[in-house]
């Protein structure tokens, strides 16, 4: 095993060069939006838009959240309904052939065409909205947890067959334990796509209510031309987004350590 | 335990006819090394054996196995020690037991006791990515043992081993065949190893795999390193070599 530095150098060695850049692009911003003189409606300076995101703050915490327990919900769903799906997949190559198909439909087809169909199946509410998540996340689970479960390494399948072990035998002590680090793969593309799923869920569904959620910001500053809060809404999605992924990222990690699972025989 | 194969050959769809009318007879608690070029077939012989495959032509039977669970009777060790990696070297020697339905009061004690048996008793929670590849193929030795098998097939277990280790690991399977008297059937192509350990050795020829030739190895056990420089030793060698080169052509 490689002997690693420690955490806080290693943390400063990979977090200073991006910061240098973020620091450069808002310098860049700032002077380019001063100088050219263009007007606060179209691109407003980063001091705007910081003003902007801590006035509003607990309006976009608020967003923030009713989009997050969407995405939530979503992710939580597709990891559930994906690894079952998964698993009958892997139990039968005609029961692959015959829901695979599907799973590439529902992977291509374009959400916006099925968004109103949802609607009428599932009110204009946040159950649409974890829907549409639902859907837009669940296809890398799907096919990571199936080539985890499937992609065995043929000598351990040996090893199996030595000792007869039973269907129940091999998929407890060997496709599941195996199938954790794909699972995991599939979990972390998940858990950004469901943020963007809940996102997109919510322009179809009615915005206006007792909880809005970002999208609803999104198009309420579009509409009124508050370009700042519309920049501070855009930035508090992405760190929406990028909390569940490191969260799921995480607890991942956690899991893989824990367990020592890995993908390859030793 | 006594192995018995009569007129077995092996088709495979994609590489052909891999063996022809290999008759052959194993004794009880003898020690039998297959020993042939690359794409002699000898590991596939090994895994007809072991019921991995299924012979094309002939028939390969296993007469008088006491253990009452046909299956307990046998075990492999393969050519790369195939641990599971989410499973410490405790539970990797388990794993066998575990499949055959051992209760898990059981299983403690054997574990333990088959762990000091190859010397690591000290490593029993680590993962196998934290052991040396010695260390490994020590492990997946005690786990091939922990059954009691009557019979005990390894196809090149030590082939990724430098020599030391190797060495090392010869030593300690004739030691555990001496106190447990399994039937060992051992691949190799190496032939030094194969005199060293083996009391009968049979070489295979190549295109399609065959027997071509049959040497006892008069050597008493226990055998010794030095037994490598003894002049008897060199003989069989030179034998064995002359045949090696014979059926590599």
């Amino acid at each position: 095993m490689s002997t690693r530095p420690p955490l806080g150098r290693r943390l400063v060695r990979q977090a200073v060069p991006p910061v240098i850049v973020l620091l450069l692009f808002l310098a860049g911003w700032d002077l380019g939006v001063r100088l050219s003189g263009v007007p606060e409606f179209l691109i407003p300076s980063p001091h705007a838009v910081a003003r902007s995101f801590l006035a509003n703050r607990d309006a976009l915490l608020m967003a923030s959240l009713s989009t997050g327990r969407a995405a939530a919900a979503g992710f939580l769903l597709s990891l559930a309904v994906g690894c079952l799906l998964a698993f009958l997949m892997a139990q039968a190559r005609v029961l692959e052939l015959s829901l695979y198909p599907y799973a590439i439909f529902l992977q291509t087809v374009p959400i916006i065409a099925i968004a109103p169909i949802i609607i009428l199946w599932f009110g204009s509410g946040m159950r649409s909205i974890v829907v549409i998540s639902f859907i837009i996340s669940l296809f890398p689970i799907i096919t990571n947890a199936t080539h985890g479960l499937t992609a065995l390494p043929p000598e351990w399948r040996e090893l199996m067959a030595v000792y007869d072990a039973s269907w129940w035998q091999r998929l407890v002590k060997l496709q599941l334990p195996a199938a954790v680090p794909s699972i995991v793969t599939g979990a972390k593309i998940s858990a950004g796509l469901s943020v963007v799923g809940a996102i997109v869920g919510e322009y179809f569904t009615s915005m206006a209510g007792e909880t809005y959620g970002i999208a609803y910001l999104v198009t309420y500053n579009a509409d009124h031309a508050a370009t700042a809060y519309l920049f501070a809404t855009i930035l508090t999605s992405a760190l929406l987004g990028l909390l569940i992924f490191g969260t799921v990222t995480a607890v991942g990690g956690m899991i893989l350590k824990l367990g020592n699972f890995r993908e390859t025989a030793s | 335990m006594q192995i018995h194969l009569d007129g077995v050959g092996k088709h495979f769809k994609t590489t052909g006819e891999v063996l022809r009318d290999i008759s052959l007879t194993i004794a009880r608690a003898e020690f039998v090394t297959l020993l042939g070029p690359s794409g002699c077939g000898k590991s596939t012989l090994l895994r007809l054996i072991a019921g991995l495959e299924q012979p094309t032509t002939g028939t390969v039977a296993i007469h008088e196995v006491h253990s009452a669970n046909p299956r307990r009777a046998m075990s492999v060790v393969f050519q790369d020690a195939r641990l599971l990696p989410w499973r410490r070297a405790a539970a990797n020697i388990g794993l066998p037991l575990e499949l055959l339905r051992v209760p898990s009061a059981e299983r403690a004690p054997r574990i333990a006791q088959d762990l000091a048996m190859v010397g690591l008793e000290r490593y029993a929670r680590a993962y196998p990515q934290q052991l040396s590849g010695g260390m490994k193929m020590r492990v997946s030795l005690a786990r091939a043992l922990v059954t009691s098998p009557e019979l005990l097939l390894l196809d090149e277990p030590f082939g990724a081993l430098d020599e030391f280790t190797r060495q090392a690991l010869n030593d300690e399977l004739l030691r555990l065949w001496q106190q447990q008297q399994f039937t060992a059937v051992f691949v190799t192509h190496n032939l030094f190893e194969a005199i060293y350990l083996s009391q009968r050795i049979i070489v295979l020829g190549r295109h399609p795999g065959h027997l071509s030739y049959e040497l006892a190895v008069p050597f008493a056990y226990p055998r010794q390193a030095e037994l490598r420089t003894q002049p008897e030793f060199g003989r069989l060698v030179a034998d064995l070599m002359g045949h090696m080169e014979r059926v590599s052509q």
